[in-house]
């Protein structure tokens, strides 16, 4: 879709070339802060790794909590990356063009985030190279029918396919970025561009892998969020073992990620003064989708809560009840106003298009999405089908709080470094939208 | 320190801020430091090192003095088991018995003699402090009454020599413990002539009816007692009696009730003497309308008590323990004995001779006055043993400060008690597991005590120094004393044939088989007469003051395990309470943990609130035993002592501790206090964990066939597979074969059961890796009376540590094996379930299916194994388990202070941090019976093996053994009309059975909510 923003190719080179010499000291000083954070929650990790799982407030029956939590909530962000890059690629949805190298960044950062929490939450994580599967001379062998053993594999192919893609579709700009830096960063794009030379061979195999990568992301979109709703949805507990699962994980993904997209984009067009490339056009589209999958969620919610009344199964139905009514029903109210009914806003046009506004919502939905996950978990393990273990005593520590502040330290340090480095915004892509006749109105100028 | 420490140093954590994360998480993989293997270099020639010894001795932790077995391997106690020899137990034991070994290994003993000077101990030599204790002795010099020797009610050859050496020094011997049936023996004396405490033998009585008597917990002999109240009320063929509990404070025992009815305290023997008149037993003055009124209880259940008794005979009856013993108590039980003899109990089920000796205990006036004369100061030399009167009654009487007057105090103490810190000297004695000696709970058995281990610190027996004291003096004394040890004493009294003696060593002494049922014994006499009791004090609520069911008089307190073990009636840990109706409660406003201020006019405690479903409204209750101001770090500083905070009131007639005697104002002080509360909402939410069968529907036709045992298919069967498609339309998929069936083969496990049966294509897969034992346990839940016995044996067994209160807080106990109490609402009240809750080794096991490495897996014999060298430690498991009960390792546990850590299980490992550890059905008692039977060229047999849990269970409500051999009891137990599986619809398989519960008290059987549309 050709859209005439008053945009040239230079313009766009300078305007998107230019962010990573635009950053300033403000970029020093939050990276400097972030890093101090990370520091905060390495130091918390190696409290935990010395002294033991002990010194988190894991109160049985809840044998998982935060960081579960965490890690199912990356992983929901992780997948908007790819939905955007790879599926509406392939529908041909024009607005993503603007967004989707920001969105595969958050991708890839945020399954690196994901796949920490998989071994922070390990008793004995030394041993986490136990879950791989590899020939040994000890005879061991993991369990595959664990669902486990499936969220490794999930999560490490979710990994390597989004993180080739990121790369490979940076491979253009790269170059262009090559060819107008000098000194260190010329030697780094250099080494990243892999030799690109924007010769038409060049481009053909670009667009060949490109949408091969697209095709074979767009399935693990669906199966990687599966997998780990299995982890959840193959055991028996109640308010777990549940059908919908599945597409309700994925669902809850693209809402929660499109809303960090909307999250980490909001500030970066407004600091580097991109409001020329991301319009008002891309929120609404934006909003739209955060708005349909948050009715997809709330729907979810809703049947869960149906069904668990309409089987009659009375663990189900205790489960639900406390969940909504029960000592932590405090974290299911947070979810149901942030995911349920603040999205609701988003049926106005001007919502969705007024920044602030929008902004903040995708804050709530955040917010939401992480206690969704923490319900999930936490309270339907405080409900099991044992009354005698009931216990809703589970209070984070600051171990805990430190490491999730630390994992968002983690990703925030590598998008700021992706901010300052690399192409945040895809040059070849915009530079694709824009309309033939001012192309030439351009060349005439020339 | 209170708490196992797993903190980490502020230095610690410095460093470890410096480290850099690499470094940092290598150290995290480093192996704890390894400790010597073996206990000695130079083992004894009978000691086979791998090979466990056992000694027949006695328990020495109350004076009921069961016999007892104690395991040693290389040369150090780990474990104590019942004697079934014993007429006393019978091979059953106790919590307290079980936990004897941390008594042994407290890291809060006296290690050897101390000297105080300048307020502070120091170590002095054995000779040295010897050499004092004579000179003060010779100082003394025989005068009439210049020693004061303070005692525990002993029996047997200790408690003579103890009475020859007084006689021979002229010393006066006290013998005071608290609780010691002073009013029971009292008014034994007066209606039996006897001034012992009866037997009880419930299986005699067709109709039980106990006034506040916690006979399964605290009362007398509570082994003895289970025993013969299980025969009479676990409904075995059809026939169960009748048990009431007329108390003001649902006990233990009354959990085990058909019926409970609330009492005003202190009226026990107005309403023994009412039931008396309207049974025809002749006396006036003790209309049922009057006795309704007084006892607060509707006369139409008096009227039903009545034709009750009246219909049941005989019926025995039961007076009230310490909690309701008020300034009346002998005549209470004057009336109940009276009551006892109009229904024919005497003689059959109260067998008054010869009676528990409890040994002669000078009661509480008693004590008081041999207080007096110590402050009076004639008293030079004050001598303590085996009793800590600064503790009990160091409010009541002023000991302390009486005990200043004395020139010199020798405590022979083994631990740093409250009395012994008032001393100038402690000869510390051995712990009654190192000791020589013999008990004679009842005339006639005579249990004896040998050393289990060389001493574990630098201890001596007080006998053999008492016994040198006397040498030493010379003259007669030394005379009174010529054997050169307490040994050779010992055997002298014995018969003096030391190969006697040793063949009687062996089996624990001269033991009848069944306790000495002497006749009715006489007395008599007339209708007793009673006062109410004298209660002083203002305030809404009396003051119910009760045995700690652990703690009991107090010396429980210094042992972590029964601190860490929830009670079994509050389910509270760590803590001191008050129990209150809820009813007081809602009044009060407060529920658990909410603190209350407790002014009972001559001092106020404050003390957190749990709640007691059956309780008076107008009574508060407390344990005793909590409150040490010395006792060692584990004892130290929790909760109040409630013998300080009674007033001294006295029963009239024994001079007995009137423990009834104060009403107390409550007031809720807003303040809240982190109680260990364990038991979720203590319902079973319509779950049916807890089952119960009407009493009528016993023995009759099942309404269905008896549920499948353990597994659906036939026995013999390997069960490693998953079932076949059994009568239950068991899922084809679940007969598929799985991984697991060849790991296992290719692991090489079980490889003598693979070469028998050469491994055969797949056809029908349960035709290889086929087991010959299929392991399986029953639990009748109409035995077990909730003690806690086996969770003691269960940590002692198999190495599990204690957590400490902040993590039980967090719900991080470690016990593989918890006591589950449900109350459930049935005609005419609550009735109480308890359900003894351990890893269901599920043949289905939910929990295998999740392990991603396989830390848990099934073993051909139907165990599911933990591995924990596998285990990383995702606590999947855990999560999938309906039953919870794994126990994870959130830390290294630490709690083994030396030498606690000498009582290790050298059969297993302890668990490191980061690994998840459940019940193992005692694997390694398994493999040791296994082993045995090989060395024997024999099969298993039935009963060979025994889990720790089932083996001192006092009511042997567990069964355990193998359901592949249709003969065993276990398969009988499991084919019972009773049996059931918990969760059954979740299709876990368990191999588990329980026994659901009788009762009386519901006509039919409660729905199982989710089963039906299984079976459909």
């Amino acid at each position: 879709m050709a859209r005439d923003t008053g945009l040239t190719y230079r313009k766009i080179n300078d305007d998107i070339i230019s962010i990573g010499h635009r950053v300033g000291k403000k970029w020093l000083i939050v990276f400097g802060l972030d890093l101090l954070v990370l520091t905060f929650g390495i130091c918390c990790w190696l409290y935990q790794l010395f002294v033991g799982l002990g010194t988190t407030g894991y109160t049985r029956p809840a044998m998982w909590a935060i960081y579960i939590t965490n890690f199912v909530f990356w992983v929901g962000i992780a997948h908007s990356g790819t939905l955007i890059s790879a599926i509406l690629f392939l529908f041909r949805a024009g607005w993503r063009q603007a967004i989707y190298r920001v969105s595969e960044a958050m991708t890839v950062f945020a399954v690196m985030t994901a796949g920490l929490f998989q071994l922070i939450h390990l008793g004995r994580i030394w041993f986490f190279y136990w879950l791989i599967p590899y020939p040994n001379q000890r005879q061991i062998w993991v369990n595959f029918r664990s669902p486990l053993v499936w969220d490794v594999f999930a999560v490490s192919t979710y990994f390597t396919v989004s993180a080739i893609f990121f790369v490979v579709g940076m491979l253009p700009d790269i170059a262009a970025m090559r060819d107008r830096e000098t000194g260190l960063r010329k030697k780094l794009y250099t080494l990243l561009s892999l030799g690109w030379r924007g010769t038409s061979r060049n481009w053909k195999h670009y667009a060949q892998t490109y949408i091969y990568f697209a095709a074979f992301a767009t399935p693990l979109v669906l199966s990687v969020h599966s997998v780990v709703s299995w982890d959840f949805a193959m055991a028996q507990n109640p308010g777990w073992h549940s059908t919908i699962f599945a597409p309700y994980f994925v669902a809850g993904a693209i809402f929660s990620g499109m809303a960090l997209v909307v999250t980490l984009i909001v500030p970066i067009r407004k600091a580097f003064k991109l409001e020329q490339y991301i319009t008002d056009w891309h929120f609404d589209a934006m909003a739209k989708l955060i708005l349909f999958t948050g009715n997809i969620v709330t729907y979810s919610y809703l049947t869960e809560f149906f069904i668990a009344w309409y089987s009659g199964n009375p663990y189900e139905r205790h489960a639900f009840w406390d969940r909504a009514f029960g000592p932590m029903g405090w974290a299911f109210w947070i979810m149901a106003t942030c995911n349920c009914i603040i999205p609701q806003l988003l049926w106005s046009r001007r919502n969705r298009t007024h920044i602030p506004t929008l902004y903040v919502i995708t804050l709530f939905v955040n917010v939401g999405m992480w206690y969704e996950r923490f319900v999930i978990i936490v309270q339907s393990l405080n409900a099991n089908f044992s009354p005698w273990v009931w216990r809703a005593g589970y209070k984070p520590t600051i171990v805990e709080w430190g490491i999730t502040a630390g994992s968002f330290a983690w990703f925030f340090m590598y998008f700021l470094l992706f901010v300052r480095f690399l192409p945040t915004f895809s040059i070849t892509e915009l530079k694709e939208i824009l309309p033939r006749p001012f192309r030439r109105r351009k060349e005439k100028a020339a | 320190m209170n708490e196992p420490h797993h903190g980490i140093s502020r230095r610690d954590f410095l460093k470890l801020v410096g480290a850099t994360a690499g470094a940092a998480s290598l150290t995290g993989c480093l192996p704890p430091k390894a400790d010597r293997l073996i206990a000695y270099v130079n083992p004894p020639n009978d000691d086979i090192v791998g090979l466990s010894t056992w000694y027949a001795s006695t328990c020495g932790e109350c004076p009921a003095g069961c016999g007892i077995h104690v395991r040693t391997r290389e040369g150090r106690a780990l474990k104590v088991e019942g004697n079934p020899a014993h007429p006393v137990n019978k091979g059953t034991l106790c919590v307290r018995g079980q936990a004897s070994l941390q008594g042994l290994y407290n890291p809060d003993r006296v290690p050897g003699p101390k000297w105080k000077r300048g307020g502070r101990w120091l170590d002095v030599k054995w000779d040295d402090a010897i050499w004092m204790f004579h000179e003060k002795l010779a100082a003394v010099g025989g005068a009439a009454g210049a020693i004061q020797f303070w005692t525990g009610g002993e029996t047997g050859t200790w408690n003579a020599l103890l009475d020859e050496w007084c006689g021979a020094h002229g010393a006066e011997r006290v013998a005071y413990e608290p609780f010691d049936y002073a009013p029971v023996r009292e008014a034994a004396k007066r209606a039996f002539g006897t001034g012992t405490v009866p037997i009880v033998d419930p299986s005699k009585a067709k109709y039980l009816l106990s006034l506040g008597a916690d006979f399964l917990d605290t009362w007398g002999s509570p082994l003895a007692q289970a025993r013969g109240y299980d025969a009479f009320h676990s409904a075995r063929g059809g026939v169960m009696g009748k048990h009431v509990q007329v108390e003001p404070r649902l006990s233990l025992t009354g959990h085990s009730a058909d019926e409970w009815i609330g009492i005003r305290p202190g009226t026990e023997g107005v309403l023994a003497l009412g039931l008396a008149q309207a049974l025809g037993g002749g006396g006036s003055g003790y209309e049922l309308a009057r006795v309704a009124q007084d006892c607060d209880i509707p006369a139409d259940t008096l009227a039903r008590l009545v034709k009750e008794l009246q219909d049941n005979r005989p019926a025995l009856v039961l007076g009230p323990g310490a909690g309701g013993s008020g300034t009346n108590a002998t005549e209470t039980w004057a009336a109940v004995f009276y009551l006892n003899r109009v229904l024919g109990a005497v003689g059959t089920s109260l067998l008054p001779s010869p009676g528990y000796d409890m040994g002669n205990t000078v009661s509480f006036r008693g004590a008081r006055q041999a207080v007096q004369r110590l402050q009076s100061g004639t008293v030079k030399l004050l001598l303590v043993h085996n009793t800590n009167p600064a503790y009990w009654i160091g409010n009541a009487t002023g000991f302390a400060q009486a005990a200043s007057k004395a020139e010199f105090k020798v405590s022979f103490s083994p631990y740093y008690d409250e009395t012994a810190a008032l001393c100038d000297l402690i000869l510390p004695d051995h712990h009654a597991l190192e000791s020589w000696g013999d008990a004679e709970p009842v005339k006639g058995v005579r249990g004896l005590r040998q050393p289990a281990m060389r001493p574990v610190f630098q201890t001596r027996q007080t006998a053999d120094v008492l016994m040198g004291a006397a040498k030493a003096s010379g003259g007669t004394a030394a005379a009174q004393f010529p054997d050169a040890t307490f040994r050779d004493y010992l055997i002298r009294r014995w018969g003096g044939n030391a190969d006697q003696f040793n063949a009687l060593l062996t089996k624990g002494g001269d033991l009848p088989a069944e306790l000495p049922a002497g006749g009715g014994a006489g007395g008599g006499g007339g209708v007793p007469a009673i006062a109410p009791p004298a209660i002083a004090g203002q305030g809404d609520f009396t003051l119910y003051a009760y045995p700690h069911p652990y703690h009991a008089d107090g010396a429980g307190a210094n042992k972590p395990w029964l601190l860490e073990m929830p009670d079994p009636v509050t389910k509270v840990a760590w803590d001191h309470w008050c129990e209150l109706s809820p009813d007081a409660a809602k009044k009060l406003n407060v529920d658990y943990g909410d603190v209350l201020s407790i002014d009972s006019g001559n001092g106020k405690v404050e003390l957190p609130v749990a709640i007691n479903p059956l309780m008076r409204p107008d009574v508060i209750a407390i344990p005793t035993g909590y409150g040490h101001g010395e006792y060692g770090r584990y004892a130290q500083g929790r909760g109040v002592n409630l013998f300080d905070f009674l007033p001294a009131a006295e029963d009239q007639a024994s001079g007995g501790r009137a423990f009834l005697s104060t009403r107390v104002r409550v007031a809720n002080t807003g303040k809240t206090w982190t109680l260990v509360h364990t038991g979720g909402p203590g319902r079973q939410m319509d779950r049916a964990v807890a089952r119960a069968i009407p009493l009528a529907l016993v023995g009759a036709a099942p309404a269905k066939p008896a549920e499948p045992v353990g597994e659906p298919t036939p026995a013999g069967t390997d069960m490693a597979h998953g079932p076949a498609a059994g009568p239950e339309g068991t899922p084809p998929f679940l007969t598929m074969p799985t991984f697991r069936d060849r790991t296992s083969q290719l692991n090489g496990l079980h490889e003598k059961e693979l070469a028998k049966d050469a491994w055969q294509p797949p056809t029908g897969y349960n035709q290889y890796n086929r087991a010959h034992h299929r392991w399986g346990m029953a639990i009748d839940l109409s035995s077990c009376t909730g003690c806690s016995s086996c969770v003691t044996a269960c940590y002692a067994e198999n190495n599990i540590a204690w957590v400490g209160k902040q993590n039980m807080v967090r719900g991080r106990e470690m016990a593989w094996l918890r006591i589950e109490r449900y109350y459930e609402d049935v005609d005419g009240g609550t009735e109480a379930r308890f359900v003894p809750m351990m890893c269901q080794h599920c043949g289905n096991a939910p929990c295998e299916t999740v392990c991603p490495v396989y830390a848990t897996y099934h073993n051909p014999e139907g165990l599911n194994v933990q591995v924990y060298n596998r285990c990383v430690g995702t606590r999947y498991c855990s999560n999938n388990c309906p039953y919870k009960v794994r126990a994870f390792n959130w830390f290294d546990y630490d709690c083994w202070v030396s030498p606690l850590d000498w009582q290790l299980n050298p059969d297993i490992t302890t668990r490191s941090k980061g690994v998840m550890e459940k019940c193992t059905f005692c694997l390694q008692r398994i493999r040791e019976q296994k082993d045995i039977a090989r060395d024997e060229s024999r099969d298993l047999r039935d009963g060979d093996i025994t889990p720790a849990c089932a083996q001192g269970c006092p009511t042997q409500a567990i069964t355990f053994g193998d359901l592949a051999d249709p003969n065993s009891r276990v398969t009988k137990a499991a084919q019972d009309q009773r049996s059931y599986h918990v969760f059954r619809d979740l299709n876990t398989l368990p191999s588990v059975t329980y026994l659901k519960k009788v009762s009386r008290r519901i006509q039919k059987e409660t729905a199982v909510p989710a089963e039906a549309e299984v079976e459909a």
